[in-house]
């Protein structure tokens, strides 16, 4: 279809320009079988542990037919059932050995935690019904460098964007229909990160860390040891803490000049996240360790779970829960305390980042697999977004908690609507 | 029966694995034609891929004694027009109007693709026309955009087209001359270091205005390039 030239020039320029961006030389089926997968057509390979849960239905995703509907209903509904019976037998057991050993009540503290972390969430049906995932839109470069890092500004005027290759850091203004505010042509641009104050942009470029003021005006360059990989700001907005390629974790004042450098190598620190209350640092490495700090350098919890390398970790607006995401293609959300509150598995591809919606209701995840997935507080999947055409390698929401955005190893940053 | 009828059968029973086929033959040129009118290549693969899934939906209607593309494509590009009509209404990401240009200081987003350009050394090659071309089809408007691509880029002809966008063949012909009128004009303020304006219009087949325009007949009201391909 259309393998002809077109007779006329115009025609022959839009063919070359169709080509050269679609070029011959991929298979599309591997791609559209994911698609299905993900929209739930095809279920004979879907993870256990996660039973589909259907997208919701848009003008736009055309929802699964009938037969499968009623199978993936009948098939839920078996499952209800399974695990109505497995509740009440977990019920009656623990109830009875509560009785028989107090003393393990210490032990039960992972469940205590996931009760309280139930009870700042809404239920996971409540925030489903709330969804209507949609694509706003797109933005894309001439060089398609992959898009490495995605920041709101907490006053949600601007959306500041690093590119791995070229392009360098790019920043956004909402206020302006999206205009471009200002940019730079940094090489190995890597991690940004706000302040709370929306004042401050802090941005790494390889072993080079720079601070602007919103306006682009450079306030601040200091050196590092190696790669910066990860960057997150105090809440007070006072320090700001940098993960490196060497290991190590160090805080920093608002000028970037070290104040203090955690001990021990750490591993290379991908993922980096600072409570909401300024309590604690959760940290992610290369030693498939997620590991929470007091911001004074005291490691509290070193958590082992993961199988594989952590690449990012993200804290609830709550702060009393954060989450980890992980080569081993899992994400798993963890209590103050080092408990264990939940393991999602249903990406296919090594999980590269993570946000929290402001809300704290919903935890978006990017993959490998160039899908989104949504989850409700409780770990439960709500949904899944795709049509990226590389892995998503970085997340973040609008500070009104309407718009996610993602940014790909295709070069693209993709703008979604979440809810009506 | 030949591949694509089997697959078509297939898929009216219900087995989806019927879309092997038809992705394998349509995936490409859909995805290529999606991009023309919406201008994102993720945007374009998304729409084919609804696409297919309504079209495994929606087979019941499909007559097997029409042809597949025509109609699968049809679903398309209305698609990827509605699309970037949306996009054009939310966020106009990709506006190149002087007047909506930011503050003092700032660049549009269009400043910045067209900073990105070559060398003046390599301006006047093919990629440069293409370029010219490509900048000057993404300011004319969604529905333009699509006609256009129906016309010079899946060469229909104006009654095809009207049936694929389900208009009125009037309400095409005033499309394509407006999008005409609009691609002499900004191809005209375009000004490589070497090109003149004749270099332009030759590679476009696009004249200036106060000139005849191709023929009148059936093909597209572009001037043909006999014996160049």
């Amino acid at each position: 279809m259309n393998s002809k030239i077109p007779r006329s020039p115009l025609g022959r320029r839009l063919k070359e320009q169709a080509e050269q961006e679609i070029p011959d030389n991929f298979d599309p089926w591997p791609v559209m079988l994911n698609r299905l997968k993900t929209e739930g057509y095809l279920v004979d390979d879907a993870p256990p542990t996660a039973p589909p849960v259907l997208p919701p239905e848009s003008s736009f995703y055309p929802g699964p037919p009938r037969t499968l509907r009623a199978r993936n209903r009948d098939r839920d509904r078996r499952l209800q059932r399974r695990l109505t019976l497995v509740s009440m037998l977990t019920v009656i057991v623990v109830a009875l050995v509560l009785i028989v050993t107090p003393g393990l009540d210490g032990m039960l503290g992972g469940n205590k935690a996931k009760q309280s972390v139930s009870s700042e969430a809404k239920p996971a049906a409540t925030v489903r019904a709330s969804l209507k995932p949609g694509l706003l839109t797109s933005l894309s470069t001439p060089s398609n460098s992959p898009v490495q890092s995605v920041a709101w500004s907490p006053d949600g005027k601007y959306l500041a964007v690093s590119y791995q290759q070229q392009e360098g850091i790019k920043v956004w203004s909402k206020t302006t229909g999206y205009k471009l505010a200002w940019s730079n042509s940094l090489s190995q641009a890597g991690p940004l990160a706000w302040s709370p104050d929306s004042q401050r942009l802090a941005g790494a470029a390889a072993d080079r860390l720079r601070i602007w003021n919103a306006q682009g005006q450079l306030l601040a360059e200091v050196g590092g040891d190696s790669q910066f990989l990860s960057l997150a700001w105090s809440p007070d907005g006072q320090t700001l803490a940098s993960g490196d390629n060497g290991g190590s974790l160090i805080l920093r004042n608002v000028e970037g000049k070290a104040l203090s450098r955690f001990e021990g190598y750490l591993g290379q620190l991908f993922a980096l996240a600072w409570s909401p209350d300024g309590h604690f640092i959760a940290t992610g490495s290369s030693l498939k360790l997620v590991k929470l700090w007091n911001p004074e350098g005291t490691r509290l919890f070193t958590l082992d779970l993961h199988t594989a390398r952590i690449n990012s970790v993200a804290w609830s607006s709550g702060g009393k829960v954060f989450a980890s995401a992980s080569d081993d293609q899992t994400v798993r959300l963890w209590g103050v305390k080092g408990q264990e509150l939940g393991r999602l598995v249903g990406h296919s591809g090594a999980v590269l980042s993570l946000a929290w919606s402001p809300d704290g209701q919903i935890l978006a995840s990017g993959s490998a697999d160039k899908t989104i997935r949504l989850w409700s507080a409780d770990g439960e999947f709500l949904t899944s977004l795709s049509g990226q055409a590389g892995a998503i390698l970085s997340l973040a929401w609008s500070p009104d908690g309407q718009l996610l955005t993602s940014g790909s190893a295709d070069g693209s940053v993709r703008l979604w609507k979440i809810k009506d | 029966m030949d591949d694509e009828t089997a697959a078509i059968e297939r898929l009216k029973r219900g087995d989806i694995a019927g879309l092997e086929t038809l992705v394998r033959v349509y995936y490409l040129p859909a995805t290529r034609a999606a991009y023309l009118v919406i201008r994102d290549r993720g945007l374009a693969e998304d729409v084919v891929q609804a696409a297919f899934i309504r079209s495994y939906e929606k087979i019941d209607q499909f007559d097997p004694g029409r042809k597949f593309g025509p109609w699968f494509m049809r679903i398309v590009v209305n698609q990827a027009a509605k699309l970037a009509a949306q996009q054009r209404r939310t966020v106009s990401l990709t506006s190149f109007d002087g007047d909506e240009a930011g503050t003092e200081g700032e660049l549009s987003l269009a400043d910045w693709l067209t900073e990105t350009q070559e060398s003046p050394e390599t301006l006047l090659d093919q990629a440069e026309m293409r370029r010219a071309v490509w900048e000057s089809l993404g300011r004319l408007t969604p529905a333009q955009r699509s006609v256009v691509v129906l016309r010079y880029y899946l060469e229909l002809s104006e009654a095809e087209t009207a049936e694929q966008l389900a208009c009125p063949p009037g309400t095409v012909k005033r499309r394509l001359h407006d999008a005409r009128q609009n691609l002499r004009k900004l191809l005209s303020n375009f000004r490589p270091a070497r090109a003149t304006a004749r270099t332009v219009f030759d590679q476009t087949g696009l004249k200036p205005e106060g000139e005849t325009v191709g023929d009148a007949g059936t093909g597209p009201k572009l001037k043909p390039e006999e014996g160049k391909q």
